[in-house]
């Protein structure tokens, strides 16, 4: 089951990789470009090739499940090393020759992604990404941006679930029309109070869900959204020089996630239909959600670890938008400086504006 | 300077005979026969009645509305108002072709004021205006210092003037806070001024602070999945609203203190309409 896909030049025979920059496989030795297309149909021949020698690798895995749970262990095909993985790694590259590698049996059967979006940004965008991420942020401590050391940068296949998702709603709202007038010598005020029912439908198409527990959920999060039209479909070839897992949360589980942020997309638009009202309470909502389909795909992130003052800052950048997120560490001390400073200004021109004003 | 003591005193001499005719005269000079200061009980010296005609001069001349100081030792059996309307009709005083002006008039027999206005004066010195004007120089009055209460009586007529121009006269409802507003407005302002504008600084400055740090978080849970919204999905099936019942309340609105606004007016001698009032000091 664990197999190793390697691309070979057709050409030269170098490990080639995908290029986010022209969407296309190219040999980083003789600068041959392959369509993707073409090497589709190489990635069918290459599995049927592989097929043979699956007793031996399983033997490899064996002896090392024994030692450490969990662990696998794969052979470099270019140069013979040992690749060491968790059960879920998908692609890799060999820490010995670096040549870009993928485990076939990750993405195969019912572990074969539906879709993928192919990275569209390159690791100098990751880094250019963070550079402007830090800039302008004055609370950020100063040494951060001298010191902080980017000490991992990984372009991730991130397995998401994508649910779709039709929803049938009946949500009650109470509210309430104000209007006042007021005569020589009294002020009136009239509330009408109103039921309002809105029953309808919303549907949702593609809410994603992280599949995989090594991703922190809320920065996955934070990067969304993905343009679904830009993805294709799965081949593996697209895994070559990036690293993937495959999902090791079940779609099952993942569903809750989905559906209650389709809840509240629900009330949300719902509630953009109730006009004319000073003040509207929601009182009663019921739902039924029934979700159609659920599709697996690969969207592409870039992972920056970096380290300062010992802790370790992880930023995520969406591999085909750019949107870059990551918590920053607060300077109290310049907080405080900047609450000093303003303070004294404000207090000076509320003194100077008060002063003209009254 | 003695020329215009030299005047001054030949005017009063005047006044002293033609008071008492003021009602049978009944004519109304085309000009101006008087001085805007006219100080027959001597209350101003020599320098302060000059500085202080000066400054009624060039405020009149600027606003083009007669602002009028008069002092006298009896009112000859006329009422304050009566002697204050006539001395402004017989006198020729008002500019422009309303005879727009306000006099004030000090008479030191039984300690009466009373102020006249005329014209666009009407408009501009409401009874509520004259009240709170009054006001604020009746203690000087009081106490003696003339020269103080005129100077404050011709600031506020201008202020008072510039503002019924500009926007409306001020009014009940409409009075302005602090006494002096061009003059002295420090004097107006709470103790306390400096502490609050601090805080208010203090806490713009938090606000502004929070708002930076903020930023540095970028991570969270996304809670809605509006981006995922089939285009045109949403349908409305079924949309009700229906009316449920109603509550009135009403609230009897505060009436401000003084209920009356705008000019009361009186007819003068002459059959001018004049404003005003008057009162003991």
């Amino acid at each position: 089951m664990a197999d190793i896909i390697e691309y070979k030049c057709p050409s030269c025979g170098g490990a080639v990789g995908f290029e986010s920059k022209i969407q296309k496989m190219k040999c980083p030795y003789c600068d041959t470009e392959y369509e993707m297309e073409a090497l589709k149909e190489l990635d069918e021949s290459l599995k049927n090739e592989q097929s043979d020698d699956i007793n031996w690798k399983i033997e490899k895995e064996n002896e090392w499940q024994g030692e450490e749970e969990g662990m696998q262990v794969y052979i470099c095909k270019s140069c013979g090393g040992e690749i060491i993985g968790d059960e879920n790694m998908a692609a890799t590259s060999c820490p010995f020759c670096n040549n870009p590698v993928v485990i076939a049996g990750k993405f195969s059967g019912l572990l074969r992604p539906d879709y993928v979006i192919p990275f569209k940004l390159d690791k100098k965008a990751a880094i250019e990404g963070l550079k402007k991420h830090i800039k302008g942020k004055r609370l950020l401590p100063k040494v951060f941006k001298d010191e902080n050391h980017i000490k991992e940068i990984k372009g991730i296949y991130v397995p998401y679930w994508l649910f779709n998702a039709d929803v049938d709603a009946s949500i009650r709202y109470k509210g309430a029309k104000v209007i006042s007038w007021s005569d020589s010598n009294y002020r009136y005020t009239k509330s009408s109070y109103y039921m309002i029912l809105r029953k309808g439908s919303l549907g949702f198409e593609r809410i994603p869900v992280d599949g995989s527990t090594k991703m922190p959920d809320n920065l996955m999060e934070s990067i969304e959204p993905f343009n679904f039209n830009e993805a294709v479909d799965f081949q593996t070839a697209y895994m070559a020089g990036y690293l993937a897992d495959k999902y090791d949360v079940e779609a099952e589980e993942s569903v809750k996630h989905a559906n209650e942020r389709a809840k509240k997309s629900v009330e949300q638009s719902f509630l953009s239909t109730v006009n004319g009202y000073n003040t509207v309470l929601p009182e009663h909502s019921s739902m039924h959600i029934e979700n159609g389909t659920v599709k697996y795909a690969l969207y592409p992130v870039w992972i920056l670890n970096t380290v300062w003052n010992g802790n370790t800052y992880t930023f995520a950048m969406n591999g085909q938008t750019g949107k870059f997120v990551g918590d920053l560490p607060l300077d109290k001390g310049a907080y405080w400086k900047h609450v000093g400073i303003l303070s004294g200004i404000f207090s000076i021109i509320s003194y100077i504006a008060a002063r003209i004003i009254l | 300077m003695k020329r215009i003591i030299k005047i001054v005193v030949c005017m009063h001499m005047f006044l002293i005979l033609i008071t008492p005719i003021f009602a049978s005269a009944n004519s109304i000079p085309e000009e101006r026969l008087l001085p805007r200061l006219v100080d027959d009980a001597y209350l101003l010296s020599e320098y302060e009645y000059q500085s202080l005609l000066d400054k009624l001069d060039r405020i009149s001349e600027r606003e083009q509305f007669d602002i009028v100081i008069v002092t006298t030792d009896s009112l000859g059996g006329y009422t304050s108002t009566q002697y204050a309307d006539d001395f402004y009709d017989y006198n020729g005083y008002g500019m422009g072709e309303g005879y727009d002006g306000i006099l004030l008039l000090i008479s030191m027999e039984e300690r009466d004021w009373a102020i006249s206005t005329h014209g666009f004066g009407i408009t501009a010195f409401t009874d509520a205006g004259q009240n709170r004007m009054v006001n604020q120089f009746i203690g000087d009055l009081s106490e003696g210092n003339f020269s103080s209460a005129f100077n404050k009586f011709a600031d506020i007529s201008e202020d008072y003037v510039v503002q019924a121009k500009t926007e409306k006269p001020y009014d009940s409802p409409n009075l302005p806070k602090n006494e002096l507003p061009s003059q002295v407005p420090e004097r107006e302002l709470s103790p306390y001024l400096p502490l609050i504008t601090t805080a208010i600084g203090i806490v713009i400055a938090f606000i502004i602070t929070s708002i930076m740090a903020l930023q540095l978080k970028s991570v969270r849970m996304q809670t809605s999945a509006g981006n995922y919204i089939k285009n045109n999905s949403l349908k409305i099936n079924e949309s009700k609203d229906v009316f449920l019942y109603a509550n009135l309340s009403k609230t009897k609105i505060q009436k401000a203190q003084s209920s009356s606004s705008g000019s009361s007016t009186h007819r003068s001698s002459s059959g001018r309409s004049h404003g005003g009032s008057r009162g003991k000091f």
